[in-house]
């Protein structure tokens, strides 16, 4: 095959996978966030009801979770680098991690419910 | 490489074909609001459009809206639109036996539920109030409604379920085949989900807001209306205050139940069933739901214990099945 082609071929794979990771990563609005702290599943927090959670670890770091209006953030930190709260509210897609504090948040895919009556 | 761009940009096509939902939350009629449309930005903004303009219209607060026009001067020549609002508010007034009653309004003034100051009111003005409280005694010329010395409407009741059916009927209008409305806690699902799978509603605990009580699954187009004291309530002097006043007594009800879910095809009858069988207790709700046969019931009593007519799919709690 010519190299033309090749560039061709290759361009293309790129693309694909570009479009393909766009999709994968995008804001899926799912319904419920699993919050993990030190491997251990510390909460599960439904995106329709508002809430907010304060978690702590061991060693005195700790990170303000916030639930509302469908969407998660993590509002405060005493991280160093406070990339967690950068983050900024998210109402699914890729987890959000606070690597100091060993904490993750992941969206579970499968939706509890539609909405809340009340 | 006629052939190479053309796969480019199908791939860019697919990558963008994402099921749409355009969404809106937004504050009207004293509560938050949110229109989840399966649709373009602009049938949302048509929905959020169509809420304003039934504020403006019904609305005890707004100056001049047609009801506080009505309530001001005792009589006014209503829009077709709000005279056949009232006529249906005033008919479910006579099914519920005047357990949800709109010519509560001089009462519900008293304690402020609407303005958002709260009070507890002097037995005496209560009691000077009461009599007017009569959805009998409206009388009727045409659209023109007039109401009786010292009466006042309040849609409280009514307003977020009629204003559900009226955005039901707007999107449908506008070809939207799927979308989810949650009006201050009243939910109205809209067609069939895009997976084809039933909606699922929670309800809210009384108890614990952050928490829930079950699971309904709804097949295609209901509304899913819940009242509760826990809804809107102060405190004075120890003792706790909820805004579903009954008619009868003028005071906040105590019908042993802390909430109630109706499931039925139109919001306003949803809406206006929610308020009266919270006011009625189970007893009557249950006489009237066999009478009726055209919605399903969730009651939670004030001790937890949780009621579902037959007939309506709840999941996730321990409730008794009533038939």
């Amino acid at each position: 095959m010519s190299t033309r082609r090749w560039i061709a071929v290759f361009a293309l794979a790129a693309l694909v996978l570009a479009a393909l990771s766009l999709w994968l990563l995008r804001d899926t609005g799912a319904a419920a966030a699993e919050v993990w702290l030190d491997g251990e599943r510390i909460a599960v927090l439904p995106l329709a009801i508002d809430d907010e959670l304060l978690v702590q670890t061991a060693d005195g770091g700790w990170n303000r979770v916030v639930v509302s209006g469908g969407r998660l953030a993590v509002t405060e930190a005493n991280c160093p680098d406070r990339v967690c709260v950068a983050r900024g509210a998210v109402s699914g897609g890729a987890p959000v991690v606070c690597l100091p504090h060993r904490l993750v948040i992941q969206f579970t895919g499968e939706a509890a419910f539609d909405g809340v009556a009340g | 490489m006629k052939r190479c761009a053309c796969i480019l940009v199908l791939i860019f096509l697919l990558a963008a074909c994402a099921p749409q939902t355009a969404e809106q939350t937004f504050f009207a009629m004293d509560t938050v609001m949110s229109v989840s449309v399966w649709g373009s930005d602009a049938d949302a903004a048509a929905a959020v459009a169509e809420i304003r303009s039934l504020e403006a219209a019904l609305s005890v607060t707004r100056p001049d809206s047609e009801i506080a026009a009505l309530n001001r001067d005792g009589t006014a020549a209503l829009t077709p639109e709000t005279a056949d609002l009232l006529r249906r508010a005033l008919a479910l007034g006579a099914l519920t036996h005047g357990a949800m009653d709109v010519t509560i309004g001089s009462v519900t003034a008293l304690w402020g539920f609407s303005t958002g100051d709260y009070r507890l009111p002097d037995a005496s003005d209560i009691a000077a109030a009461l009599p007017q409280v009569d959805y009998r005694a409206v009388q009727w010329d045409g659209d023109r409604a007039t109401l009786p010395e010292g009466c006042a409407v309040t849609l409280g009741a009514v307003a977020k379920g009629y204003a559900a059916d009226r955005l039901a009927s707007l999107l449908a209008d506008r070809g939207v085949a799927c979308a989810l409305l949650s009006l201050g806690g009243n939910i109205q699902t809209i067609g069939v989900k895009l997976d084809g799978r039933d909606w699922r509603i929670a309800i809210r605990s009384p108890f614990d807001e952050s928490e829930t009580l079950g699971v309904l699954s709804i097949t295609g187009g209901a509304a899913v209306v819940t009242s509760g004291g826990y809804q809107r309530r102060f405190e004075e002097n120890g003792q706790v205050y909820h805004h579903i006043l009954d008619p009868d007594t003028g005071y906040p009800a105590d019908s042993g139940l802390s909430s109630v879910t109706i499931v039925a095809e139109s919001g306003l009858y949803a809406d206006a069933l929610s308020t009266a069988v919270y006011v009625m207790g189970a007893e009557a709700a249950l006489r009237l739901w066999r009478q009726q046969g055209d919605f399903g019931m969730v009651l939670v009593s004030d001790d937890g214990t949780v009621q579902v007519t037959e007939g309506l799919r709840l999941s996730g709690v321990n409730a008794e099945v009533i038939s």
